[in-house]
């Protein structure tokens, strides 16, 4: 974790003046501040909710699952990705073109570029610390810098690219190619298309079940979602869902599917392969995600301007929090950890 | 999906034209980037001076649209099963053609779509609009809330003005404002 420098700084140098003399303001000063850092520390974890009509992020801490700030950035905020390792979110906006970055200390925007035609898609590498995001008008994958944001890499791939997932191994890089009805296999080292798989017809959102080493693609028009074995890189399954399916996350031993026109969720058996419930949520569910201790599932509602969250053993909405207009939160909305 | 539509041919109809006249004047216009689909959305409720179960009763026939000040005429193949069609011929006698998806009388709620195959953006100037109409009791009066989902006319970048975002939430603002006054017109002045 990177340390707060400044926060932690006039901490320490308030404190050490009331007590300890010039020698503590100097050690202070020097950045040998370790324990109040460690004091004020919290592996609190954060949800970064996009809200497209409302140009910001909502922030949610996820222990009060309070609202603790709405961050503007770029037009049609959309995708979303996370690192604790560099302390950040990073947004997709469609409406500018652009990816902008949000500093979870203070939750302030930060830098921003123009990322191609249609950013939407995006995820980061933390080993690589590269950003990839998906071009839905060029049809491409680009993989961006961290610091400096800078594209540096592009690659070919289908039809408006629409949604990505990285390898548990962190090896290749998938891609659903929303108007070919394909996913396409990225081998990173190399930047190059490796393999194929069909879906059933408009892939959107994706996401890799690691216990089975299986990836599910949530297809728009179809209904369905598609089971992918990755050995294989061929479906075992299309499991009908429910109507437009969005996107796909994982928890225990379900998938869990948002239905942006029924407004539920369509939870199923990873080992049975067929749905086990439906989870009345808000309207039009998008983006889901799983919080990282597994309990709970927060799907951005984006008619609602809220986020609803599952719990996982129960398979019940706990909890339905106001966000901003447009709520949808595709990708990772959460971070762990960020130093206060 | 992506169809080349031609901007210098819009012409418009009767229900466009009403919804323009209702609306221009109160609508502040938002200004967005043209560049890339966004779906919108529209949200309109209005209070009626009657019970919710009266309001209901007269929007409660999927097939039976003529409540619409702008609709002649209305008739649907499966009446209030889910799937069922209605065709509805405005006045000038254009027609809107849509699918029931979600009906829950103990609700008092329906959900319905357009089907971009059979549907006339010169019409109304959306793509892929769905659309809720729902009634709920407040005390002794009603509150009926409509809210359409949809993205604009031109599927493509750099839309013309008249199949632009702006134009869609526009239009379906003017529809549910005119819809929903002739409603409790109708409903308040027959009871």
């Amino acid at each position: 974790m990177l340390p707060n420098v400044q926060a932690t700084t006039k901490k320490t140098a308030s404190r050490a003046l009331c007590s300890r003399g010039f020698f503590i303001i100097f050690l202070a000063l020097t950045g040998i501040q370790l324990s109040v850092a460690a004091q004020i520390a919290h592996a609190t974890t954060l949800a970064f909710i996009t809200n497209q009509q409302a140009d910001s992020v909502s922030v949610i801490n996820t222990e009060s699952r309070a609202v603790i700030g709405n961050v503007t950035v770029g037009s049609e905020p959309a995708g979303i990705t996370t690192s604790a390792k560099f302390q950040r979110a990073w947004i997709s906006t469609p409406g500018d073109s652009s990816i902008s970055e949000i500093h979870c200390q203070g939750l302030q925007a930060g830098d921003s570029i123009v990322a191609g035609e249609g950013p939407l898609a995006i995820t980061v590498d933390e080993q690589r610390e590269l950003l990839y995001v998906a071009d839905w008008y060029q049809h491409i994958v680009m993989a961006i810098t961290i610091e400096p944001l800078k594209v540096v890499q592009r690659v070919a791939v289908g039809n408006s690219p629409s949604g990505l997932a990285l390898s548990p191994d962190n090896s290749r890089l998938y891609v659903s190619n929303r108007d070919d009805n394909t996913i396409s296999e990225i081998e990173l080292d190399t930047f190059k298309v490796k393999r194929t798989a069909p879906t059933q017809s408009r892939p959107f959102g994706i996401a890799i079940d690691k216990a089975h080493n299986r990836l599910y693609s949530a297809n728009v028009t179809a209904n369905s979602v598609s089971v992918i074995d990755l050995q294989t890189m061929q479906a075992i399954a299309d499991i009908d869902v429910g109507d437009r399916p969005y996107d796909v996350s994982f928890a225990d031993k379900f998938a869990f599917v948002t239905n942006q026109y029924d407004n539920t969720v369509s939870v199923i058996d990873t080992v049975k392969l067929e749905v086990v419930t439906e989870i009345d949520v808000g309207d039009y569910p998008e983006g889901i995600d799983t919080h990282p201790d597994q309990s709970q599932v927060y799907v951005a509602n984006w008619f609602d301007n809220t986020v609803s969250i599952i719990d996982v053993q129960t398979l019940q909405v706990v909890d339905t929090i106001d966000t901003e207009d447009g709520s949808r939160a595709y990708g990772e909305m959460f971070l762990t950890g960020c130093d206060e | 999906m992506h169809a080349n539509y031609s901007p210098r041919h819009i012409t418009r109809t009767a229900l466009a034209a009403t919804a323009f006249t209702l609306i221009s004047l109160l609508l502040v216009s938002t200004s967005s980037l043209a560049h890339g689909p966004t779906r919108q959305k529209v949200t309109e409720s209005i209070e009626i001076a009657a019970s919710a179960e009266t309001v209901w009763k007269v929007i409660q026939n999927f097939g039976d649209a003529t409540w619409l000040p702008m609709v002649e005429s209305s008739s649907a193949n499966l009446d209030n099963e889910a799937g069922s069609i209605r065709t509805l011929t405005l006045t000038g006698g254009a027609k809107v053609i849509e699918s029931l998806k979600t009906y829950k009388a103990d609700k008092m709620m329906y959900k319905y779509r357009i089907s971009d195959a059979t549907h006339d953006v010169k019409v109304l100037p959306v793509n892929n609009y769905s659309a809720t109409l729902s009634v709920k009791a407040n005390g002794d009066k009603a509150i009926v809330t409509w809210k359409g989902a949809f993205y604009r006319g031109y599927p493509n970048n750099d839309p013309p003005e008249e199949l632009n975002d702006e134009a869609a939430v526009k239009a379906v603002t003017g529809l549910y404002k005119a819809g929903l006054a002739g409603l409790k017109k109708l409903v308040e002045g027959t009871s």
